[in-house]
This record gives C-alpha cells, structure tokens and sequence, in this order.
C-alpha cells in the first residue's frame, strides 16, 4: 500500500468518527508526505497551524490508532504545515476598486509599475521571449547558439557569450532563452537572470554585512545563470574573485552560464586574464547592427503587435534613417504612434526627420573635430601630428582613414574641410575613406569594434 | 467560572475580537468567543483560522473557568445593556448574564471544542515598535495594496529588516508605498526577516491600534505566523507564503523634475479638479511658465472641461504628467506634512513625498508623462 492509498484508508476511518464539519475543517486538506521507514515515523502535513494544534492535541491517537490498523510498523506521527497555494478567498476584505464600470476602461490606461510583473524567482521579464524577437543575418549566430543552450541546458555551449552595441538586442535574446528554459522544463530547472550591477551590489553588501555564505547559497543552487552586461565587473577585484568562483562552482556542475557584455571578453580592459580565458572557452557569439530588411522587419512586427497604425511609407524611412540602434528604432516607431493617436496629425517625412533628428542626436553635442583625432590617435598609439601631417607611412594609413570617417559621421564635417584637416588631401581621399570604412564596419567585426570603442572615449571626453 | 465586569469594558473586549469572528465556515464553534479566566487573567479569543486576537478584560474574578459563547447573541445582549455593572456567571455549557434589574441564559459550548489558539515559538527573538508610530505607517502603506486572487504575494503588507532598517511595503503593482524606521525608531533583536503579513491582518491591527496610544507594540515571527503584542492585546496571524517582488529598483533614486506644493491645496485640487475626469479617471498635472505654479486639468468630451491652478515652486521643469486622479489623490491623502513634493521622471514612477519627512515613500505609475525638460537618454 502507498503512502497516498494509506492515507485516504485513516481519513475513511476517522470520518466515521467526528463529526462532519469538524472533518472538513481540521483534516480535508492534510496530506501524509512521507514515512521513514526506519523510524517508524510518518510525516502528515495540514493547512495551517490551527489545524496543527488542534490534530495534534486532539485526534493524534485517533490517527495513530487509525494508521497501526493498516500498517503495524508505524510508532508515531508528527505534523507539519504546508500552506495551500492558492489561498481561500477571505471575506471581510473590501475591495478598493471604484465604479464598477470605470474598472474596464481604466484597466486599459493606467500602466503597471513593469518591475512587478519580473517574476521575483528568476527574475526574468516575461515581455521578453522569442516570439517577438526577429532573426535577421546581423544575430543569427547568437540566436543559432542560444538555441543549442536551451535544447543542451549546460553541455553543449558552456559558457554562451554574447556581445554586441548597445540596444541590439542581447538583453531580449538572453531573458528570452531564460523565459525558454522555464518553460521547456517545466520549471524544473532553476534560472536566475541578474545585471551584474545587482551581482556586484550583492557582494558589496555580503561583504558589509559578513554574509558571504548567503551570496554562495544563492548563486550557486541554480541550474541556469544569466548574467547582463557582464563588463561592468571588470576592475572590481572582490566581486571578479567572487564571481569567478561561483563560476568554476556552477561551470564544474554543468550548470548553464549565459552572459552578455557590449564587448568581447578581449576588449574588457579590466577583467582579469583568469575570467577572460574562462569566458572564452565556450561559445562566442556576436550581434551586430541590423541590416535595412531587418529593421523594417522589426518595426512592421512591432506596429503589429501593439496594434498601432503606422503608414509604410514612414516605416520603411525610419528604417532606413535610424541604423544603428533597435531601441531608437522603437523609440522613434513610439514616438510617431503617439503623434498619430494622440494629437491626431498626419505625418509627412519632414515632420518624420525631425522626430528623428531629435530622437537620435541626443549625444553628439560639444563635439570637436579635434577631440576626434585626439581619441583616434590615442587608441592607435600614434602621434597627433601624424594624423594631421602628410605622412604617408603605413601604420598611419587604417586611423587616418577611422578619423575621417568618424568626422563625417558624427560632426557632417564637409569632405574638403575633412581632407584639408587630415594630411592635407584632397575630397575625393575623405570620400573614399569615409565609404571604405562604412563598408567594411558592417562586415568586419574587429573595425566595427575599434570604431564604437573610439566613439566611447569621445563621448567620455 | 465568575466575573464583575464593567459594561464599557466587556464592549471594548467584544469590539476588539469581532473581526476575528469566523463567519463562514463549517465549524460552527468559530461564530463563538471564548471567554477564560485563569491566573488572575479575563480573556476574550475569537478565530477563524486564519487570524486570531486576544484580548485581556479587565474585571473582578470570582471563580476560574472558561466558556466559549455565540458571539452575535452575547455582543447584541452587551450593547443593549443599560446598567454598568455586569455579572457573568457559568452554569455547565449555560453562561448567565446578569445586572440588578435583567437576567439572560445564553446557550453555550464546552470550551474544549474551541480551536487551539497556537503559539509562536520563537519569542527570544522580537521587534519592539512605538504603536503610534507604527500605525502612522501602516495607515500610510495600506493605501497601496490591494487583495489579489491572483498574486497572493502581493496581496499583503512586507515586512522586512536589513542592514538595520525596518521596512513595510505594499503595491497593488499600479502603485506602490514604502515605510522606513531607521534605528532609532524601533529595536529589533532580528538581523534580517522578510515575511508578508496578509492584508486582512493588517486592516484588523490598524482598527486594533486606533483605541491603543502611547505604548510599545512587540512583533514576534515564526516561520510560518506573526503575533502582534500589545497591553492588551495579541493579534496571530499566519503569514502569506511566497516570494515579494523586488521592489527596491521600482522606487526612483534620482529626480529629473520636482514640483513643491502645499499638500492641501493639491487634494483640494484635485478632488474639485476629477468632477470632469473622463471615465478613464485620468487628470494633467503640469508645470506653468516660469515654475511658480502647477496646472492641474482634465476634461472629457462628454461633461466638460477644467483648469485649476496652485501656487508651487518647479524644480528644472517643465513637465506634463497624466494620471489616474484616483490612485495620486490616495498618495497625496496619506501624508501629513504641510508640503508634499512630486518626483517626476522619463523612466516611468513618479514619487510623491512628504517635504521634511522622509519615512513614507509613495510611487505611483502614471498614465503617461507626455513631456519633460529633456529628450529621454538612452542606458546600455
């Protein structure tokens, strides 16, 4: 006889013995979870501590009595409390909703605080998941390889590394595979998804408050652990030291490890050789900017979902104006959709180009052309002058290039004015430059990279 | 069992233990209170499982013994009485009632059928509050929550100790209010504790508190129940299982726009302000030219349209924030301060806090926030 099938023959039992609604009330939702053998003890579990006391005190010799009839090698009972999961309805709370007719309408309108939907367990935001997440050439690697991770949960790419620029996407794909493997598993698996700010913050207090040992508890009792924005534990020697053992720790286990970073773990200046090598020995994979199909895929699936109407004609414009970023992409898509629902114009590409312009110029304010060339020259280790002079030598060829491509891009500087800054040369030579760089930027990672790092440090100034 | 008790008193006990009363359930014997004396104490208990309170009579003893009693019949006999002096005497599962001029015999039970009222076990360790102080913030934080089928998590108040902080915490996810007692606001023998106290238990305590002034009420907690500890009362509750949602990041640290305003001018406005809000509740606070007064407007097609202007000092304005006029009017009635600031933000929250007190902290999702000083900056 199993434990549930002894169970049910002590509940008959007693049935017949107190009266109903004391039955109902006392013993309905009790459980018998378990029974060591050894012991001769069998754990039964009750609603709730009134329950518990009552039983005990009350009817533990009935139920002893009950549970010897059946199987002689039980000794004792003992009694637990396990609360029901979904609560009873509780009477006397009054609800603070106003007119009943106003509820619908209101519903509609007012906006939940976001944070309070993140699943406090995992912390995943279910908002992310890959139904709304759009594959195109510039992240099919990193999709392809996430993929892998929640088919392989902790074989096959351990750890996944996912990099890319800023609003490209690796916070969506990384929740998204989180949200995937919650679901796969049936929550089987354990996930935590944490910004390495939260991480970082989490050390500093264990170590203020001298409770290092919860940080390891919490840390390292999970299956899957996603990291956002991992470069920012660079030059943090506690919490790097921290981490690292939490992800030999996880990674011995064959734990997942997911992370993200703006950078590949070569370019983190500050991350120590021991992480950088750890983060390079899975699987790499990269995001880059969105091709023009991809965008507007983007932002058709994006109208759609939210139900807004938005006249192709500006949609294909703003893909084709806004390319470097997915979220000014949606920033400017928002923007139209609330030019359009609330203040009821219509929208020409003038009216369009100026959202834009005052989307997306945000950041290249007090910019000179000289602090340009001095962050080129700085990040090439090459002098000033050689930029500016005619030298024609060979090493200087790639950042005089970047320079004059960084000056049309982000001042507009005009290409006789960008020539005569540069070594003295002609337009045609800015031209060519310029044109030879934005090519080669969408192809070729390692430049991409060099240029948004330069871009960093202007903006830094 | 004998007691001389004064009416006053028996009616206040009565009063006390009346919400704990269990109303709908099987188990007749919970629509009863028990009534015990022992050591030298007169108790009243009432319970319905889910939450129990105590309350300790004051009276003469005569005789030891316990009863436990419909509570309908003896609270309508009570508070009908003319005379002040009451004698309650037990007569096997009979209890009378009786004064120079009346006398009833109320059908009782043994009180050995009334559920055990259990205790919490670990009472070395307790948190020890000024109740005035802390019913100001459970008034202030209950304001925010909202019972929830749903998410029992958050149908519940958080009570939480870190880093020597206590916090209360409430949200019905559209808003959310948070209480502060720094050390030397309260003594704690707990490091660190997190428990979610169900809202019902809250709502009894604040009615419990109200009668209660100028002394300490202790907390204990057990893994799963709280008791709340006064002179004269003990409130059990059990706590609610489950995980509240970290809120710590919702609350915004920095303010982009601050708008200074004298708190009642700001209810009145808006409560004169809401009589044209359209049915989706919402209302306009914005910022006038030159940051000395705030607009507060709301018009609907269909009623009409109104403007109301206040006196305010505007911090790096301007700003236009729509909201459900519901949900800022509750936050702004919580406070009592002369001046209340509002917090506004591109990232969402918008704060409304007391000018001079920091304890209480209420945020609040606005509709939406249709212009603000500077363009919305982009975060990696």
């Amino acid at each position: 006889m199993d434990t549930k099938d002894l169970w049910r023959n002590v509940l008959g039992e007693i049935e017949l013995q107190i009266s109903r609604p004391n039955f109902l009330t006392w013993l309905k939702n009790s459980e018998l979870l378990e029974k060591k053998e050894k012991e001769g003890l069998v754990l039964v579990s009750l609603p709730n501590n009134f329950a518990k006391e009552w039983v005990k005190n009350r009817y533990h010799k009935l139920i002893l009595g009950s549970l010897r009839n059946f199987d002689g090698s039980i000794r004792n009972v003992e009694y637990t409390v396990v609360s029901l999961t979904t609560p009873r309805t509780l009477s006397g709370i009054r609800t603070k909703q106003p007119l009943a007719s106003a509820t619908l309408t209101e519903e509609k309108t007012q906006l939940p605080i976001v944070e309070l939907k993140i699943d406090p367990k995992t912390n995943l935001n279910p908002r992310y998941s890959f139904n709304n997440f759009i594959v195109g050439t510039s992240n099919e690697l990193a999709f392809a390889a996430t993929q892998a991770v929640i088919k392989d949960v902790g074989k096959k790419y351990n750890p996944l590394f996912i990099y890319g620029g800023v609003g490209l996407g690796k916070t969506h794909l990384i929740q998204a595979a989180g949200n995937a493997i919650q679901e796969n598993y049936g929550g089987k698996l354990c996930v935590l998804y944490v910004t390495s700010e939260k991480f970082i913050n989490d050390v500093v207090w264990a170590v203020r408050n001298r409770r290092m040992e919860d940080i390891k508890k919490k840390y390292r009792d999970i299956d899957v652990l996603i990291i956002d924005d991992i470069q920012f534990i660079g030059g943090k020697a506690t919490t790097e030291l921290e981490f690292f053992y939490t992800f030999n720790a996880l990674h011995e286990n064959s734990k997942q490890i997911i992370m993200s970073s703006d950078r590949p773990p070569a370019a983190i200046p500050t991350l120590e050789e021991r992480l950088r090598s750890r983060f390079e020995g899975g699987m790499i994979a990269d995001i880059s900017y969105p091709d023009y199909e991809m965008r507007l895929a983007i932002l058709k699936t994006k109208t759609k979902n939210q139900g807004l109407n938005i006249e192709d004609k500006l949609l294909e414009h703003i893909a084709a104006k806004v390319q470097k970023n997915v979220r000014e992409l949606e920033g400017v898509m928002n923007k139209v959709a609330f030019y359009e629902q609330y203040k009821n114009e219509k929208l020409d590409i003038k009216k369009l180009d100026e959202i834009i312009n005052e989307t997306i110029q945000v950041s290249a304010k007090n910019i000179t052309a000289n602090e340009i060339i001095k962050a080129v020259a700085d990040f090439f280790e090459v002098p000033q002058n050689d930029l500016t002079e005619r030298s024609r030598k060979q090493e200087i060829v790639e950042p005089r290039q970047i320079a004059m491509y960084l000056l049309r891009d982000v001042l507009k500087l005009s290409y006789p004015h960008i020539g005569e800054r540069l070594g003295k040369r002609d337009h045609t030579t800015a031209i060519h430059a310029y044109e030879k760089i934005s090519k080669e930027a969408t192809q070729n990672p390692g430049l991409n990279q060099k240029i948004l790092l330069i871009k960093e440090r202007v903006y830094k100034g | 069992m004998k007691i001389i008790i004064l009416k006053k008193n028996l009616l206040s006990g009565l009063n006390a233990v009346e919400k704990a009363v269990g109303m709908n359930s099987n188990l007749p014997v919970l629509k009863d209170v028990l009534l015990k004396i022992d050591d030298g104490k007169i108790q009243l208990m009432s319970t319905d499982l889910e939450l129990a309170v105590k309350y300790n009579l004051v009276g003469k003893i005569v005789e030891n013994g316990e009863i436990a009693i419909p509570f309908s019949v003896l609270s309508s006999i009570v508070k009908n009485l003319v005379s002040e002096r009451v004698t309650l005497e037990q007569k096997d599962r009979k209890l009378i009632v009786s004064t120079e001029n009346y006398e009833a015999t109320i059908q009782g039970q043994d009180a050995h059928e009334f559920p055990i009222i259990p205790s919490v076990h670990n009472t070395k360790q307790s948190i020890i509050i000024p109740t005035e102080a802390f019913r100001e913030a459970l008034s202030g934080v209950t304001v925010a929550a909202q019972y929830s089928e749903i998410r029992p998590e958050i149908s519940g108040m958080l009570f939480k100790i870190g880093d020597d902080k206590l916090m209360l915490v409430a949200t019905d996810t559209f808003r959310l209010a948070e209480y502060t007692f720094l050390t030397d606001r309260f003594k704690s023998t707990f490091d660190s504790v997190s428990v979610i106290v169900p809202l019902r238990t809250v709502q009894e305590l604040l009615r419990v508190l109200s009668g209660d002034s100028g002394e300490n009420i202790e907390v204990f907690i057990d893994s799963n129940q709280i008791l709340f500890k006064t002179r004269n009362e003990e409130i059990i509750s059990r706590l609610i299982d489950g995980r509240f949602p970290e809120y710590q990041g919702i609350i915004p640290r920095e303010i982009q726009s601050e708008a200074i305003v004298n708190r009642q001018e700001l209810l009145g406005a808006i409560k004169l302000v809401s009589s044209c809000a359209p049915r989706t509740q919402d209302i306009t606070i914005r910022s006038g030219d030159n940051n000395k007064f705030l607009e507060i407007y709301s018009a609907d097609s269909a009623l009409g349209e109104n403007n109301y202007k206040i006196i305010a000092r505007v911090k790096d304005g301007p700003f236009s924030v729509v909201f459900n006029w519901r949900y800022l009017l509750d936050g702004v009635r919580v406070y009592h301060n002369e001046d209340i600031a509002l917090g506004v933000n591109p990232s969402g929250p918008v704060t409304v806090r007391g000018v001079g007190d920091s304890a209480l902290t209420y945020v609040v999702m606005p509709i939406r926030i249709e212009n603000l000083n500077k363009p919305v900056e982009d975060k990696g």
